[in-house]
């Protein structure tokens, strides 16, 4: 518990570190967002509306740096992120709680199941060593090697089209309305079909083979001797003695992948032009959206602080020999 | 003479397949009789732990049985080849029958798991009908009876030393009282004060339990004291076999006689310490004849040129004893 604690701790510090860098970056590089804006704008605004702009972005010449900080962070707690650009008036959180759902729900569910069965296969490659799973392997990584974009693009071209099944872009048929319907939802797995496939195939072959590796070594291990001398079912010993202490560093390295579901997949939301966050990224910064990418970094970082500290507690939780006596 | 409970006869183990291979055990004949402490010592790399691994079917590739049989005799019914068992039967021969307690202490238990799960799934797997409270009080009074107190069944193996994790993992080899225990060096990972302990409560739990032992070490000095047979392993053969004390007095193969000198004893007349020049064989290079004859203080022609049987010697006739020696009066 008292180590749970200090992780806490560690983490909200650092979730305050990233929080201020994210504050003082826009106030360090060259120019402003409110110059950016206004050559948006092309001359056509008043004094008066210039200096409501940089009140409104927070970049108040007239307040402190540390009052700016100050309101900075009763922003953030009120889920303020100000403004976006590119959107213009649409709140950045606003923009956020929409393309959100739609990140977590086609990368989360991907990663996942690309986790899930990365690490069964591996458990079988591993166990049952020079079988045909291993011939499965460098399939695998072969096909883990081709750079995302490529594959994404190779995809829609091959199975994409007018008369395809699967829709080249997009979150769900334009004309349809988001709603919790079985038409909306349909249309919805239907486009992210092609991405989750795609992401899938680039990413299991990692699982497949730290968890494979890990069989193998544990496999040499004294208990799993023990484990077979004591007439235990072979299944048993393969899952309980085996996978269960081999699952062990692939757990962690599931935990800290879930905190880059959120940031790492630009690629596929820019292939697919997905309605998720990593596409608002790609838009924010064409577009020089400061806000917007502020708010964009603030929940990536976030996302990666809970993931670790989640790694931790199921570390905690499967690992013994990492709690420690009060 | 007692019954037999494990009779392993013209055993070979290989490692590795064809030309290439390592032959490791070699011809070995040799019987565990019911109740009995029987010692089994030589250098690292004779072939000691590979005939245990072997004998419970347990190598790991590229480890090979490349022939020979282990008959063993359970309490009631016909005896069986423990070689002929199908998978099922292996497993339910395992623990149940023979049990073995492995070198490494430290690593036999699994490091994620209570030492209550691991006791109690092999009660689970060995007899499904029990009750769970049935199979809890088993383990309870096992542990118990190894000097580990009942609340330490939820302990994690990093929560025990090493003393108390080699005693749990005794305790777990008796839990399903088998007839036969095979010990692979148990104690060769604990200072000589636990070592001691251990031991003594094991020839305790021998009497109370009856089941027979196969101690195997390279400390002959402990089984000298400690069991009824000792025989003498060298390049995978049995060289010796004969009663402790005998053996002890009156070891009639050169290398037994070296390896007795190489420890002091504590009472008697003081004897001069000696080594045993050379090193072990290359099992890949065996020396011909008798592969001890490069090292052996009184080899003569015969021992580079044929390889010598294990005989009952014609100067003691004794049936209890055996030695693979070409010395006089050492064959039958």
């Amino acid at each position: 518990m008292k180590f749970l604690l200090q992780r806490l701790a560690f983490y909200l510090f650092t979730a305050w570190a990233a929080l201020t860098i994210n504050f003082f970056i826009p106030r360090l590089i060259p120019g402003d967002p409110v110059t950016s804006l206004i050559n948006k704008f092309q001359g056509q605004m008043s004094t008066d509306a210039i200096n409501s702009l940089y009140v409104l972005f927070g970049l108040d010449k007239n307040a402190s740096i540390w009052s700016q900080y100050v309101d900075y962070w009763g922003q953030v707690f009120h889920g303020d992120l100000g403004l976006s650009f590119t959107f213009f008036p649409t709140p950045v959180s606003e923009i956020l709680r929409q393309s959100l759902p739609w990140t977590i729900a086609l990368v989360g569910i991907t990663t996942f199941a690309s986790f899930m069965i990365g690490t069964s296969l591996g458990v079988l490659a591993g166990w049952r060593r020079g079988s045909i799973m291993d011939g499965l392997l460098p399939v695998t990584t072969f096909l883990s090697s081709i750079p995302y974009f490529w594959l994404g693009l190779l995809a829609i071209t091959l199975l994409a089209g007018p008369d395809s099944f699967f829709p080249s872009s997009g979150g769900y048929e334009p004309g349809l309305v988001p709603s919790w319907n079985a038409e909306f939802i349909g249309s919805a797995v239907q486009h992210s079909l092609l991405p989750a496939i795609t992401i899938l195939i680039s990413s299991v072959s990692g699982w497949i083979l730290t968890m494979r590796n890990m069989m193998v070594t544990v496999a040499s291990e004294d208990y799993i001797t023990v484990a077979h001398a004591k007439g235990l079912p072979e299944r048993r010993v393969m899952v309980s003695y085996a996978a269960r202490n081999a699952l062990l560093p692939n757990v962690s390295g599931f935990a800290l992948s879930l905190g880059f579901i959120v940031g790492g997949t630009l690629l596929v939301e820019i292939v697919f032009s997905y309605p998720g966050i990593g596409y608002n990224l790609f838009q924010a910064v064409g577009a020089k959206d400061y806000p917007l990418m502020q708010g964009v970094f603030l929940v990536i970082t976030l996302s990666v602080l809970v993931a670790n500290l989640l790694a931790d507690v199921v570390y905690l939780l499967l690992d013994p020999r990492t709690r420690k006596e009060g | 003479m007692k019954a037999p409970v494990l009779e392993i006869k013209n055993f070979h183990v290989d490692y590795g397949l064809g030309e290439q291979a390592v032959q490791a055990v070699r011809d070995v004949t040799l019987t565990l009789h019911r109740g009995e402490v029987l010692g089994l010592a030589g250098e690292s790399g004779s072939g000691k732990s590979t005939l245990a691994y072997g004998v419970t079917r347990l190598l790991p590739p590229p480890g090979v049985i490349s022939g020979g049989s282990v008959v063993y005799h359970p309490a009631s019914g016909d005896p069986y080849d423990v070689m002929t068992l199908t998978d099922t039967e292996l497993r339910k021969f395992r623990w149940a029958e023979t049990s073995i307690v492995f070198q490494g202490a430290m690593n036999s238990l699994n490091p994620v798991h209570k030492v209550s799960t691991q006791m109690l799934d092999v009660i689970k797997a060995h007899e499904p009908h029990l009750s769970p409270q049935a199979r809890i009080a088993r383990a309870q009074e096992m542990l118990k009876l190894v000097g580990i107190s009942a609340d330490r069944m939820d302990a994690y193996p990093h929560q025990l030393s090493g003393g108390m994790r080699q005693r749990v993992m005794i305790g777990m080899a008796l839990v399903l009282e088998p007839q036969v225990v095979i010990m692979d060096e148990p104690t060769t990972a604990l200072d000589v004060v636990m070592q001691r302990q251990i031991l003594a409560q094991l020839v305790e739990l021998r009497e109370r339990l009856g089941f027979s032992v196969l101690f195997i070490t390279h400390d002959l000095s402990l089984l000298v004291e400690f069991s009824d047979r000792i025989a003498i392993m060298y390049g995978g053969r049995i060289v010796e076999e004969a009663r402790s004390a005998d053996l002890y007095k009156d070891s009639l193969h050169p290398y037994s006689e070296g390896l007795l000198k190489s420890f002091p004893a504590l009472r008697g007349e003081r004897r001069e310490l000696a080594g045993i020049p050379g090193s072990p064989p290359d099992l890949r290079g065996m020396p011909s004849g008798c592969s001890f004859h490069p090292r052996c203080p009184q080899a003569f022609d015969r021992c580079a040129a044929e390889i010598p049987l294990l005989e009952i010697p014609s100067a003691r006739n004794d049936p209890n004893r055996s030695v693979a020696c070409w010395l006089p009066g050492r064959t039958a």
